[in-house]
């Protein structure tokens, strides 16, 4: 199991780092008068998008799939006994205590479908059923109370109680104890294998709003926010690096004492002075020296030379790598802190901590890092 | 995230927010407290970048690797502000 301790390990730190940012918010939601449904349906996008974006695998919706899995093995029918383990579950994970979360499968009287359509859960038990079984593996124990008592709980890090209801006809509901309130409902497609689930799936997934992409390196905003031991920036990493490094790509690759943009689009602005000037010599510099008036008169007849010798050394100029390479947003990154960096000629030492990468797409963490590079 | 449920009038920009440095915090403390795992890795330096504290680099050809797995990948950009 050479993967378990990262996918063991990170699944469940997101899982009570959610848990604990819901819990941190559920008073700011109240002051604010906002319900108590809004601060779930948050908590089940987060989880979904986490889902969708792969970036972990085994998450908190996957016992959900796993219901699913048990589902469709049996008829759609009210069940009252279903004992259900997986056999894959590493052995870390069979134990269902403390920071796992325990799903247990609950059969509820028979309703119709929900009109809300929860869109990504469905893809995700559709994706999740079709390949990565592993990914199930990794819930706790399923199992069912004798009787019809909703009182099957989930239990979460923070201790908080949930219910989970699942109706035979695949509608699932959470509900918080003592409150008899749906939460939630999300409709999943009828249960039948693969293929015909893919259809419908695809169908579903095109209004999904605008912000939510297919690419894991946009979805999760909370990934994109920096930290620092004392104080917290937002830092789009893949929109705010760019600009700066435009910025600074131009700015190196001009020597000419113009102004930048002008030399940036040659063909279209006539260059006044530098090479275009006849008046001046070879050696721009001098230009400095000249009167402003001759410049005047001499930019006129050099302006059309001008254009013609700018294009080929401004083609030159440019030796940094395209600048797309640093642009481009579905690029591995890691976001952390630094201890030291060290340099000497051209050999870095890199001492880093605390930091979360998402590399091929998958979301890894470190509390300390340290790399060499040559440059 | 957030702001879809801003933009569905959900809850307020303000409220989105305050969930957002919330959850600042919560993976702050997180990843000081609950994470214990080190990583080495080794590639070759394109670019360095050092403004208003952040190091910005962006590496090519690196393998990742922890106790357990090695990560391969052709580029990197590893962004980092100061752990002081």
């Amino acid at each position: 199991m050479a993967n378990s301790a990262n996918t063991n390990t990170v699944p469940k730190l997101y899982r009570s780092v959610i848990e604990d940012v819901i819990n941190d918010v559920r008073d700011i939601f109240l002051d604010d008068g906002v319900d108590e449904q809004v601060l779930m349906e948050l908590k089940t996008l987060w989880e979904n998008k986490l889902m969708q974006s792969r970036a972990v695998d085994g998450f908190h919706s996957e016992e959900q799939q796993l219901l699913l899995q048990v589902q469709q093995q049996h008829q759609p029918q009210q069940q009252q006994h279903h004992h259900h383990h997986h056999q894959q579950a590493q052995p870390q994970q069979t134990v269902p205590q403390q920071a796992q979360t325990q799903q247990v499968l609950i059969p509820a009287s028979q309703q119709a479908a929900a009109p809300q359509v929860i869109v990504p859960d469905s893809k995700l038990i559709q994706h999740m059923n079709a390949s990565n079984m592993s990914a199930a593996a990794t819930a706790a124990t399923l199992a069912l109370p004798a009787g019809v008592t909703p009182v099957q709980q989930i239990l979460t890090n923070s201790g908080q109680l949930l219910q989970v209801v699942r109706a035979a006809n695949g509608a699932q509901y959470i509900f918080q104890p003592q409150q008899s309130v749906v939460l939630q409902q999300q409709v999943i497609p009828q249960m039948q294998p693969g293929g015909v689930q893919a259809p419908v799936i695809q169908q579903v997934l095109a209004p999904l709003p605008g912000g939510i992409s297919p690419q894991t390196g946009v979805i999760i905003q909370p990934q994109q926010i920096l930290f620092t031991g004392n104080k917290t920036q937002v830092i789009p990493t893949t929109v705010a690096a760019p600009t700066p490094a435009q910025a600074q790509i131009t700015a190196t690759g001009q020597q000419q004492p113009q102004p930048q943009p002008a030399q940036q689009q040659a063909p279209l602005v006539l260059q006044v002075d530098g090479t275009g000037d006849t008046s001046s010599e070879e050696d721009e510099d001098e230009e400095e020296d000249y009167d402003d008036d001759e410049e005047e008169d001499k930019e006129k007849d050099g302006a059309e030379d001008g254009q013609v010798e700018e294009e080929p050394l401004n083609s030159e100029d440019d030796v940094s790598d395209e600048e797309g390479q640093e642009l481009f947003d579905t690029e591995n990154v890691v976001v952390c802190q630094y201890d030291k960096i060290h340099r000497s000629k051209n050999k870095w030492k890199f001492h880093l901590k605390d930091g979360i990468m998402n590399l091929n797409g998958r979301d890894y963490i470190f509390s300390k890092a340290i790399g060499d590079a040559e440059w | 995230m957030t702001f879809t449920f801003s933009q569905s009038q959900q809850i307020t920009p303000q409220l989105a927010l305050q969930v957002l440095l919330q959850f600042d915090k919560a993976i702050n403390s997180a990843l000081a407290q609950r994470v214990r795992n080190r990583v080495n890795f080794r590639g070759s330096l394109n670019t360095y970048r050092f403004c208003d504290n952040v190091w910005t680099f962006v590496l090519n050809d690196v393998e990742f690797r922890e106790v357990t797995e090695l990560i391969k990948v052709d580029k990197v950009k590893i962004v980092a502000c100061d752990g002081k």
